[in-house]
């Protein structure tokens, strides 16, 4: 870490390659489509090295890459509203959702997680995928407590209508849990 | 209750159902190529601090004393505020310092040094190809200019003539990096010498090093195994001060005679690891302003060099919430001491920083929001650069970073009221800006 940064090209492309999987799972989330994460995740590894100067505090690598990693999926999801058509389902989804019954309700969430804005998406992957607390998801994303808490209070009820409005949506959670 | 809990279990049981997924080796390849071409950004950034406002911080506390040592401590107080005052007012700037005709600012752009005159005119490369050239830092007497380059034959320093074109480069041991990510090349009050710090591979612990700005005598000062970096002289050049004890509990400011020898901690202020970066000289001599506390918590004080007179000068506090106070830049004249203050101010702008001047005790502080007096929210704020003074002591120049386009611009205010005066392109750019001293 402090060889990288202090510019070790040799000491990034190690933590390069540590971190790559992380951050592409998390751009993936967010972004659902797997050219656009593959770039948010590029732009985040070039991030981390233009900016790793920066970084005083080898404890909090991690938490700092999500925060580049959300930061360049919240840019990709900017440029994918204005070329919306180019749009590709994440293949492990496409997966799941054809090979497993409860088709409909998968659509049906997977639609209403699209309509959220990527900044709610963050929060609820950060939260309910990666496992952080609210306190610092607020910390990495640079947000207010409140803010946060509300981004996953408004996600996670558009998820929930999404889901009682599925055609069976007991039989639904049956299959999901 | 129950249906919503499950109902939130089934929503992240469907989160969860690609399970983890091996990216394209692909995007790691393709990013350690794009970085073959890009410099770092050294700008100097306590990064956790400031990327991490929110984060719950200690606070430095305050005990009650007894009556009678708060009497004795207000009359200390007040003699250190006479004496710095009087300081302030009357001490005399020694040459080549003070206030002086602003010429050119240099700064890197994507690993280019670049130079122009302050309002974006007359711009030039001086720098091109594949090494990554950053810090840039005219001389006192404005004619010389040197910066690193970091090419694939490793580290070395430039340093020449702006106006001849002669430019000598100066290879460094192999292995070696620049001491911190804000390290700069420091020239002496004569302009003769060049002062910094660098770590050689295996070691990660940075040392004092000097050369003559002719590219002779190149050699290390100091104990090699104590951390020490960010050196820079005296203004009479007789001491050299530096931030040593990297961050550990010997973090802090140090001064040591011109030779290398004498070293000691000058003050008692705690700082996290984040803190005694940038310290900095005043022109006359008399005190050194650095900044110490805790994590998004931290004040600027000022200092003799003796370690005496310590003092908090950084007011605190803006509408209740902590604010972070960091990298004190003096005048030319040094009358006046501008720092960067981080606040969260509104729930649109998650951080946000301002530039705050004040007098050397503190008093008379302005505050300059050129980013708000420009009306430049909310895709543009202020990114954390340390204050850098035209020579003239009329304005200051920082660093703009436009989230949307997610680029930088160099612009220049008004001390008096931050009204922004110029603005210079600087996509892909970081670090410091220098600003040539003309004779007045």
């Amino acid at each position: 870490m402090e060889r990288g940064r202090r510019g070790d090209r040799e000491a990034y492309e190690l933590l390069a390659r540590s971190s790559t999987r992380r951050l592409y799972n998390v751009a993936l989330r967010i972004l659902r489509d797997q050219d656009r994460a593959e770039d948010a995740t590029q732009q985040a590894l070039v991030a981390i090295w233009v900016d790793l100067p920066k970084l005083r505090d080898p404890e909090r690598f991690e938490a700092w890459t999500y925060r580049l990693v959300v930061r360049a999926s919240l840019a990709e999801a900017r440029r994918e509203r204005r070329h919306s058509t180019n749009i590709r389902i994440v293949p492990g989804y496409e997966i799941a959702a054809a090979d497993h019954p409860g088709t409909e309700t998968r659509d049906e969430l997977e639609r209403a997680f699209r309509r959220l804005s990527a900044d709610h998406r963050a929060v609820i992957v950060l939260h309910h995928q990666i496992g952080l607390p609210l306190t610092e998801i607020a910390t990495i994303l640079g947000l207010p407590y409140g803010t946060v808490g509300s981004r996953l209070h408004y996600g996670m009820q558009q998820l929930r209508a999404a889901l009682r409005s599925a055609p069976d949506e007991s039989r639904a959670k049956e299959r999901l849990a | 209750m129950s249906h919503v809990i499950d109902t939130d279990r089934a929503i992240v049981a469907w989160l969860d159902a690609p399970g983890e997924i091996d990216p394209p080796e692909r995007v790691v390849e393709g990013a350690i190529a794009l970085v073959a071409s890009r410099s770092q950004r050294r700008t100097f950034v306590p990064i956790l601090r400031g990327d991490f406002p929110m984060q719950t911080t200690s606070r430095l506390s305050w005990t009650p004393a007894p009556a009678w040592l708060l009497v004795i401590a207000m009359v200390a107080a007040l003699a250190i505020v006479a004496a710095i005052a009087a300081g302030g007012r009357r001490a005399p700037v020694p040459a080549p310092f003070g206030l002086a005709r602003p010429g050119l600012v240099a700064f890197e752009m994507s690993g280019d040094v670049i130079v122009a005159n302050a309002d974006g005119s007359a711009r030039r490369s001086l720098t091109n190809g594949s090494a990554t050239d950053t810090f840039p830092m005219f001389s006192p007497d404005g004619k010389r200019l040197a910066y690193w380059r970091q090419g694939t034959s490793g580290l070395v320093v430039v340093v020449g003539d702006l106006e001849a074109g002669s430019w000598v480069t100066v290879p460094l041991p192999a292995g070696a990096t620049p001491g911190s990510p804000a390290e700069q090349l420091e020239w002496s009050p004569g302009s003769d010498r060049l002062l910094f710090a660098i770590a050689i591979a295996p070691s990660a612990t940075p040392n004092i090093w000097t050369l003559r700005a002719d590219g002779g005598d190149l050699h290390a000062l100091g104990d090699p195994g104590v951390y020490a970096d960010e050196p820079t002289w005296s203004p009479d050049g007789r001491q050299i001060m530096y931030h040593g004890g990297g961050e550990g509990p010997d973090n802090g400011v140090y001064v040591m005679r011109a030779d290398g020898t004498g070293s000691k901690r000058i003050l008692t202020a705690a700082g996290s690891g984040f803190a005694f970066n940038m310290s900095t000289w005043r022109p006359q001599g008399d005190l050194i302003a650095f900044y110490a506390g805790a994590d998004g918590a931290h004040d600027v004080y000022v200092i003799h060099p003796d370690g005496t007179g310590q003092r908090n000068i950084s007011a605190d506090h803006l509408n209740g919430r902590p604010t972070d106070e960091y990298w004190p830049a003096w005048s030319p004249d040094g009358t006046r001491l501008a720092f960067t203050q981080n606040v969260v101010r509104d729930q649109t702008q998650p951080f946000y920083d301002v530039v705050v001047v004040v007098d050397p005790d503190g008093s008379n502080a302005v505050t300059l929001d050129p980013v708000r007096a420009f009306s430049l929210r909310p895709e543009s704020r202020l990114d954390r650069s340390k204050p850098i003074w035209s020579p003239d002591g009329k304005a200051i120049a920082g660093y703009l970073f436009n989230e949307t386009r997610g680029d930088y611009a160099i612009i220049t205010f008004d001390v008096r009221d931050g009204r922004v005066l110029s603005q210079v392109d600087s996509a892909g750019g970081g670090g410091l800006v220098s600003w040539q001293r003309l004779a007045p």
